[in-house]
């Protein structure tokens, strides 16, 4: 059975990649190369700063909408941390976001 | 002369809405359409139409007419009317607690509308029924908060080995009292103890987000473990461990900050995880929704990682690789 996410036909059964290294996350999404490549690119190489001062480095276009980042894997690539075992990224299109903390949620004003 | 007009809605697509005027047509409603009492349809709607059904002041009213997706009757106004809506809603409100399953609603329903031949009847009827339900719930909540903490009790003591390998400092961290005369004043003091593990902008939001919610005591780790204590009241917080886990590359135990009166759980402030990467070499701590409370703790994790909603449930279909 197939849905489409923007623009991506995707089996039901597809089960999103999520890969974790220490406070970060990448998550798989479904994103059309073509459309991807009308965003803001903002580098060729992904660089988060944890919070100890150390970097998760993958190299994997960086791009940039409604200040979210989104990765684009082409082939297999390491990402790396100089704490952390390396992780293979497997090809795809990730959205890059942190490990969620419930007192550092984004609150919603209440009328 | 003073009219009450009752606009029915439905479960799920519209609130009931009841408003007291001096007309009896559909002029009220439109002109007081934001004023009067809104009531979900979803809590109040069966006892309503048992109440239209078998109260003889309510099968006949004195106008009907639909407006904005209700259907409006009204009566006209007398103090007993008033009285035994305002029963209903509390009845309804309370059947709503009391009932675990269907057939119980209907049972409740049957027996207490069973005598609403006349209003006097009927309100006593439903009064009866309204402080046994209270009675029932009442005694149920108790029996879950004692419940919950001796669950709390047992858990904290099976995990006394894995807190005292991994998270030795747990038993007893540096206490760091903020000032709390005022909010700026909490978050300032706030942020000069939090900055001594966290970033800058990592300290304000943790100091702003505490202080707002504050009176408690919250735990925080990074290189080491410290609690900072925000009450501005005396309240005896106490922090249970509710669940713990030893895996291959982590160790993690769930934290539970509750205040307990007479042996019972009264109120629960916040539940966190404070975990150690055992191929980091580093400890975590982060806060989960309180909705997570009695979830396993590995569901918990997976709230960190956005793979669970708040209340545990999964939204994604994944296959999740860490290091």
């Amino acid at each position: 059975m197939l849905y489409s996410v923007w623009g991506c036909e995707v089996s039901k059964a597809h089960k999103v990649r999520v890969y974790r290294q220490g406070d970060v996350v990448l998550e798989e999404v479904h994103v059309e190369k073509e459309r991807l490549l009308n965003w803001e690119c903002v580098g060729s190489r992904l660089e988060v700063r944890s919070e100890n001062g150390s970097s998760h480095t993958l190299s994997a276009k960086v791009f940039r909408l409604n200040r979210q980042e989104y990765v684009l894997v082409e082939g297999p690539a390491v990402m790396e941390h100089p704490q952390h075992p390396p992780i293979v990224i497997e090809p795809g299109v990730y959205v890059v976001r942190f490990v969620r903390d419930w007192l550092l949620r984004e609150r919603v004003a209440v009328d | 002369m003073l009219y009450i007009h009752i606009g029915a809605g439905s479960p799920w697509l519209r609130s009931y809405h009841i408003i007291e005027c001096d007309t009896f047509t559909s002029g009220c409603a439109k002109t007081m359409y934001r004023n009067g009492e809104r009531l979900s349809a979803v809590l109040v709607d069966k006892v309503f139409q048992y109440m239209f059904e078998h109260v003889s002041i309510l099968q006949k009213p004195v106008h009907m007419y639909k407006y904005s997706n209700r259907v409006y009757r009204v009566y006209t106004y007398s103090k007993e009317l008033k009285y035994l809506l305002e029963t209903a809603i509390s009845f309804a409100y309370t059947l709503r607690k009391y009932c675990r399953d269907r057939s119980c609603y209907y049972y409740v329903l049957r027996s207490a509308f069973a005598y609403c031949s006349s209003t006097e009847s009927c309100l006593k009827s439903l009064e009866e029924w309204l402080r046994y339900m209270n009675r029932i719930s009442e005694r149920r909540r108790r029996a879950g908060r004692k419940a919950l903490l001796t669950r709390l009790e047992r858990a904290t003591r099976m995990c006394k080995a894995i807190v005292s390998e991994y998270f030795p400092d747990l038993e007893k961290p540096p206490v760091f009292k903020v000032d709390e005369r005022g909010y700026a004043e909490c978050v300032s003091n706030a942020v000069k103890v939090l900055s001594r593990i966290f970033a800058q902008n990592v300290a304000r939001r943790y100091a702003e987000s505490i202080c707002s919610g504050g009176n408690s005591i919250y735990i925080f780790a990074r290189d080491s473990i410290i609690a900072v204590d925000v009450r501005y009241s005396p309240r005896d917080v106490r922090v249970y461990y509710e669940s713990c886990i030893d895996a291959e590359k982590y160790a993690m135990v769930k934290l539970v900050a509750v205040v307990t009166t007479d042996r019972e759980v009264n109120e629960v402030d916040w539940v966190a995880l404070l975990g150690y990467d055992k191929l980091a070499n580093q400890l975590f701590l982060h806060y989960v929704p309180p909705t997570l409370l009695l979830a396993d703790i590995e569901r918990a994790r997976l709230w960190l990682l956005g793979l669970v909603d708040n209340w545990g449930r999964r939204e994604l279909n994944f296959a999740l690789v860490e290091t």
